[in-house]
């Protein structure tokens, strides 16, 4: 069923827009505006604020009705399906399942020097209102900061007995970093290791889908929580140990 | 973004007669498995696979090892080939990927792989619409979805690779090698004609002869990471989980035991190329024998680095390099297509056949093209 933005009444189809036109502001500024808004299909257009911001641009603030709709369930996209747990029945699936703690092994790769992703997934005090990976009781997690070459990272993980690898990686315009991912996954396939570990990316431009096309296991995108990746390491991990 | 979908690798029509070619080559080569592989993304690895399968006589079976036939690339936005595999063509895909393209196949099995995007299905395409084509995500399990493909009935199985990926080249997965290079490849043209040249020297690395391979028993390749053989004979396997970052000890170890020729059994690095030849004497003459080219994860120019050195690199089980095929595209400009594979087909066309398949552009070996009067495309 289509769904309509919701202004003051629900189906009302009233969206706020804000723009800035490379316009002189004078005292025909507001039509220019408004005639633009309902150019891009809006009516009932009021512009509730236009301001000189610089001697040659004008700011809009405009609301405007639509009666486009959209059916959610007709969006197809390529999201992680994982049910999300709190933090208790994490540590607690964890614990009865697995029966041991799950140890994950994170990192930015390569020339990567980011670590704001890696920090907001791993460290103890979280991001977002959630704990990080550290703090859970039933974790060993070990963030091993940035700039770790792939040949570093699966050493650690080798010897940690590492049940998942967590790569943080911001992938730019010239996909150099794309190249450092292949790269891990290349290593641990030319070592025969690559199915003992659940691989995860995560960084502002990475989605699934894209995790799949690099060789990883599941991919996660920008305001990504750590509780999301905790309840699908916990939920993987668990899954394959009742495989093998 | 605001490159202009004009120049993008998208809807590209392949030209007959050189399509027919390189199809008639990869017919008669009889690699059951043949991996498209890409030296960069958008090399062209989707459009030459598509080019192929429009073969209907033939049935193909196709998977991927990363993720096809998308509207548009994820990172750089540009417009992607699609895939409309004929009628009655063997595809293996995620659930994900099905439902994303709404592609409607009969389904004959489902494989008990879990991708990002869902489980593998297999089906036969019916020859309408456009489908996204993403395998399985690891090696062992391409090669299980390839197995299942051929039990199925596939004559050929085509494996679109992944990004750069050489994984799907290897003789796990596949026993014939497609390699796409193209203008993305480089900076320059001469970049992108030494990589290709270089990345070909690689995966061209020829077999270990009987004798070698007679030093060691195969049950020790198989347990150990790296044995050593000495000038007599004698067999010693270095006790170590892995070779990766042990590059030094490994040199050393290769001096103590004297030692004429060295099995490493995973992935051999460029810091491993690194440590080794820092430490390993001057003038030292050994041989090293990897698995196979797939397991070299390091620029080409780390080959060259210890070939220089004296060093004999062989490996277990040589590729099949069937063909390589070129593509202009750049961005932000693409190449003069007769130029750059005019290029590329002087550096390598005399061991191996360069195709152009949209551009109509082929050139074989002089010997290859002696016995064979299939190749009948105009060469350049």
């Amino acid at each position: 069923m289509d769904i309509r933005p919701y202004g003051d009444t629900r189906d009302d189809g009233i969206i706020q827009l804000s723009f800035t036109l490379p316009l002189v502001y004078s005292v025909k500024a507001p039509d220019v505006g408004k005639q633009y808004v309902e150019k891009l299909g809006f009516h009932d257009v009021g512009v509730a604020e236009c301001k000189a911001i610089d001697p040659s641009f004008t700011f809009f603030v405009a609301y405007g009705r639509t009666d486009t709709g959209i059916d959610p369930d007709q969006v197809k996209g390529d999201y992680l399906e994982v049910e999300e747990m709190d933090y208790y029945a994490i540590n607690a699936l964890i614990k009865d399942k697995l029966g041991r703690k799950l140890t994950v092994v994170g990192a930015a790769i390569e020339s990567d020097a980011h670590t704001v992703g890696i920090d907001a997934i791993m460290n103890m005090k979280g991001f977002a209102g959630n704990y990080g990976l550290e703090r859970y009781p039933e974790m060993n997690a070990l963030n091993m900061g940035s700039q770790i070459p792939c040949e570093q990272l699966l050493k650690t993980a080798l010897e940690r007995h590492a049940d998942a690898i967590l790569v943080s990686q911001i992938v730019t315009q010239k996909n150099i970093h794309v190249q450092h991912l292949t790269k891990l996954i290349e290593l641990l396939e030319a070592e025969g290791v690559r199915e003992r570990f659940v691989l995860v990316v995560g960084g502002p431009r990475i989605n699934n889908a894209f995790a799949k096309e690099l060789g990883y296991d599941a991919g996660f995108g920008p305001r990504t929580t750590p509780l999301e990746v905790a309840s699908f390491l916990a939920q993987e991990v668990v899954r394959r140990g009742a495989q093998s | 973004m605001t490159h202009s979908p004009n120049i993008a690798t998208a809807a590209r029509v392949a030209d007959a007669p050189t399509t027919d070619a390189l199809y008639d080559l990869i017919a008669a080569s009889g690699a059951r498995a043949v991996a498209v592989i890409g030296l960069v993304k958008n090399a062209g690895k989707t459009t030459v696979v598509n080019a192929l399968m429009a073969h209907v006589a033939h049935r193909f079976g196709l998977t991927s090892l990363g993720l096809d036939g998308e509207r548009t690339d994820h990172l750089t936005g540009l417009a992607k080939p699609r895939i409309a595999p004929p009628k009655g063509t063997l595809v293996a895909t995620t659930s994900g990927s099905l439902e994303r393209s709404g592609y409607q196949m009969q389904v004959l099995a489902e494989l008990p792989f879990t991708t990002p995007l869902g489980r593998i299905v297999i089906g036969v395409a019916g020859g309408e619409g456009q489908v996204e084509v993403s395998g399985p995500t690891t090696l062992a399990e391409v090669r299980a979805t390839v197995e299942k493909l051929q039990e199925l009935g596939a004559d050929q199985v085509l494996v679109d690779g992944a990004i750069n990926r050489l994984g799907s080249a290897s003789p796990k997965v596949s026993d014939g090698v497609v390699v796409a290079t193209g203008g993305m490849v480089g900076d320059s043209l001469d970049e992108v004609v030494e990589v290709t040249r270089a990345t070909l020297d690689m995966l061209g690395l020829p077999a270990a002869s009987p004798q070698t391979l007679s030093l060691v028993p195969a049950q020790d390749l198989l347990a150990a990471r790296a044995i050593a053989v000495d000038d007599r004979g004698g067999r010693s396997i270095l006790t170590l989980d892995t070779v990766i970052g042990e590059g030094a000890a490994v040199a050393r170890e290769v001096q103590r035991r004297h030692t004429q020729t060295l099995f490493i059994t995973g992935a051999l690095t460029e810091e491993f190329v690194d440590d080794f030849t820092r430490v390993l004497a001057p003038g030292r003459s050994l041989r090293i024998v990897v698995r196979d080219a797939t397991v070299l994860v390091l620029p080409p120019a780390g080959v060259i680095r210890l070939q220089r050195r004296g060093i004999v690199l062989e490996v277990l089980t040589p590729l099949r390099v069937l063909a390589v095929t070129t593509n202009p595209f750049r961005v932000p400009q693409p190449y003069n297509p007769t130029l750059l594979f005019r290029a590329i087909a002087d550096a390598v066309s005399d061991r191996v056949p360069v195709f152009d398949v949209v551009n109509g552009l082929a050139a074989v070996p002089a010997a290859a093209a002696a016995d064979d009067t299939l190749l009948s495309p105009r060469k350049v």
